[in-house]
């Protein structure tokens, strides 16, 4: 049964109607060379002594999340007894500093590690993230230097490395063989545009790189595809071992091609025999939450999850 | 850098003594947030900034941002805030006019609270040029900003009718445009229509029926600059409120650069600060809105 309590946009409410609502405060942190800026909510039931960091994908906006989405379920997580911290990483919002792209195997672990800080200082003792693509990613990465790390909901977790504008490129090297990749190589052109000739040399790396990378794992015994990136095989392996909650969600769209690349993987991946993970995929397009109806699903199943998985 | 946390909000202080604070503005009771960057020396000028609405409110956001850490350098205070409704501001409560026009005149007087001596600007963009235009009547300001305005709600929503057809480019939804379309109209009909997943909130545009631009003329010295996105000569729309403003400065500024509104991307191919329409209305606005307050200062 959904217990979502939170508005819909649009759903009105006259200015002023006594309506309870959580406590919020802003606050800046330092994380690395830059400074961040987040949200902090407090709860409305009785605490748990919990506190989610949300930690946001590729999109711009605020703290608030795409479509205020992050708003909506920090108010629904206060209802249910949680502290929340909703962050925005360097280069967004009003944080300081720049981003060029969002590097899936170069994440954000200052701001994510100071955010856990924000909690501590608000005396909470026990961790959860709610990680949304490149978030989860860095969720995944930084998870062992977060020793009350209780909880961790990951949506889209990207199974490559690299940035998402190579991703494409990637996947239509992993899916030709050897030999049609070579026959390729003829049909090679414009090698005078420098932005042509850094692509092929890309592609070229990138094939090299997952042919070594295919032949190790093949001797280790592990049918597990070349291009999965090692720190989600890992950083899941580790949170299973210790036993952590970790609940992945994936969504279903052409444009969303995660989703199919955890499907091929997921009965190689290791990490996924520990009971403590579990995964779903939802029919619906959610990376990048690309609809209403997608924000209207998530926003009591991240409060749902996190009511099971973290116990009072 | 010194950071101060209270319970009223968060400050960081810079070395040179630039702060900037996020916080709450109570209106109605309600929670209406802001970011405030404030230069170190004399203030001259303060700016309060009324943004866009839905995707156009996300799309914008760390423009706006730039902008106030630009005029900073200026002696410029410059505000921003969520509407009720929005963002990270008091989530049980729809945007709608009035509230929009409470939200951003209490903003705006608070400031003039702080800095009596600074001249006013407020600075609207999209549908915020309809708030900015009354709040700038309301507080009686010196000068306003107008980033590529509404200037009809009708016409507006028009435009995002055309702007849903082209979801299936944006989103990947597997029904054709002309589907597409009609289910955003059937959704707004409804309430809420989705465009690439934000709200497009039907009683938030139509509390603005009946109240085009062209109806809210500044008052007394106040000048008027209007910046136009993407076209090399001024739209037919912005010279019809030009003529309906007959006796107020407006001087308007071709930037050449446009925006692609609620299509706006984030920020994973490249940084906002070097997307060409950001660096193109920074680099047209900021110099535009010194001299505003240099001239003052003479």
């Amino acid at each position: 049964m959904s217990t979502d309590t939170t508005p819909a946009p649009g759903e009105t409410t006259e200015p002023g109607a006594a309506r309870d609502v959580p406590e919020e405060v802003p606050r800046w942190f330092r994380a690395g060379d830059e400074t961040a800026l987040s949200i902090l909510t407090r709860p409305i039931a009785p605490a748990r002594d919990v506190g989610v960091i949300f930690l946001n994908g590729g999109h711009g906006g605020s703290s608030a999340g795409k479509n205020r989405v992050h708003t909506r379920m920090a108010d629904d997580l206060a209802r249910r007894g949680f502290h929340s911290l909703r962050v925005e990483w360097h280069g967004i919002g009003d944080s300081t500093g720049e981003i060029d792209e969002f590097v899936m195997d170069d994440p954000f672990v200052d701001e994510a590690l100071g955010a856990v800080q924000v909690l501590r200082d608000e005396g909470i003792s026990r961790v959860a993230i709610y990680g949304e693509c490149f978030g989860a990613r860095t969720a995944v990465v930084c998870q062992d230097r977060i020793p009350e790390l209780c909880a961790m909901l990951l949506v889209t977790l990207v199974i490559r490395d690299g940035a998402l504008s190579e991703q494409t490129p990637q996947r239509v090297v992993s899916e030709l063989d050897t030999g049609d990749f070579v026959k390729r190589l003829d049909r090679v052109r414009h090698l005078g545009d420098p932005e042509k000739r850094a692509l092929y040399i890309r592609l070229i790396r990138s094939k090299s790189k997952q042919m070594l990378t295919t032949a190790k794992l093949r001797v280790g015994g592990s049918k597990l595809e070349p291009w999965v990136s090692p720190q989600v095989v890992a950083g899941l392996d580790d949170l299973g071992e210790r036993q952590i909650p970790v609940h992945l969600v994936y969504g279903t769209s052409y444009w969303d091609p995660h989703t199919g690349d955890f499907v091929k993987i997921r009965d190689a991946l290791k990490p996924l025999g520990h009971d403590s993970i579990t995964a779903e995929i939802l029919d619906e397009m959610i990376a990048g939450y690309r609809t209403l109806h997608v924000q209207d699903r998530l926003v009591p199943l991240v409060g749902e999850w996190m009511d099971g998985a973290v116990p009072r | 850098m010194n950071i101060r946390n209270d319970e009223t909000g968060s400050c960081r202080q810079l070395d040179d003594g630039t702060t900037e604070t996020a916080g709450w503005i109570t209106v109605d009771g309600e929670r209406v947030y802001h970011v405030t960057r404030a230069p170190a020396g004399t203030v001259r000028a303060c700016l309060t900034l009324c943004p866009a609405v839905g995707g156009e409110f996300d799309g914008g956001y760390r423009r706006q941002t730039l902008l106030a850490r630009e005029l900073s350098a200026f002696g410029i205070v410059t505000r921003r805030i969520h509407y009720r409704g929005t963002g990270n501001s008091q989530l049980f409560t729809d945007a709608v006019r009035s509230t929009m026009i409470a939200d951003a005149t209490a903003a705006a007087e608070d400031l003039s609270n702080r800095y009596p001596d600074a001249a006013q600007i407020v600075l609207g963009e999209r549908v915020g040029a309809l708030v900015a235009a009354e709040v700038a009547r309301s507080i009686e300001a010196d000068h306003l900003v107008l980033w590529h305005p509404v200037t009809d709600i009708t016409a507006y929503v028009r435009e995002l009718g055309r702007a849903a057809k082209l979801q299936k480019v944006a989103t990947g939804r597997d029904e054709g445009g002309e589907e597409v379309a009609a289910t955003f109209r059937d959704e707004y009909d409804a309430g809420v229509g989705d465009l690439v997943g934000f709200s497009v909130v039907r009683s938030t545009l139509e509390s603005f029926d009946g109240h085009p631009l062209a109806e809210s003329p500044p008052v007394d010295q106040c000048t008027v600059d209007l910046f136009q996105f993407g076209r090399k000569s001024l739209d037919p729309k912005y010279r019809k409120l030009v003529a309906a403003w007959e006796g107020v400065t407006v001087r308007d500024h071709l930037v050449d650069e446009a925006e692609i509104w609620w299509f706006a991307p984030g920020p994973w191919k490249r940084g906002e600060e070097g997307r060409p329409v950001t660096v193109a209305v920074l680099e047209a606005t900021v110099p535009v809105i010194d001299a505003l307050t240099n001239s003052e200062a003479a």
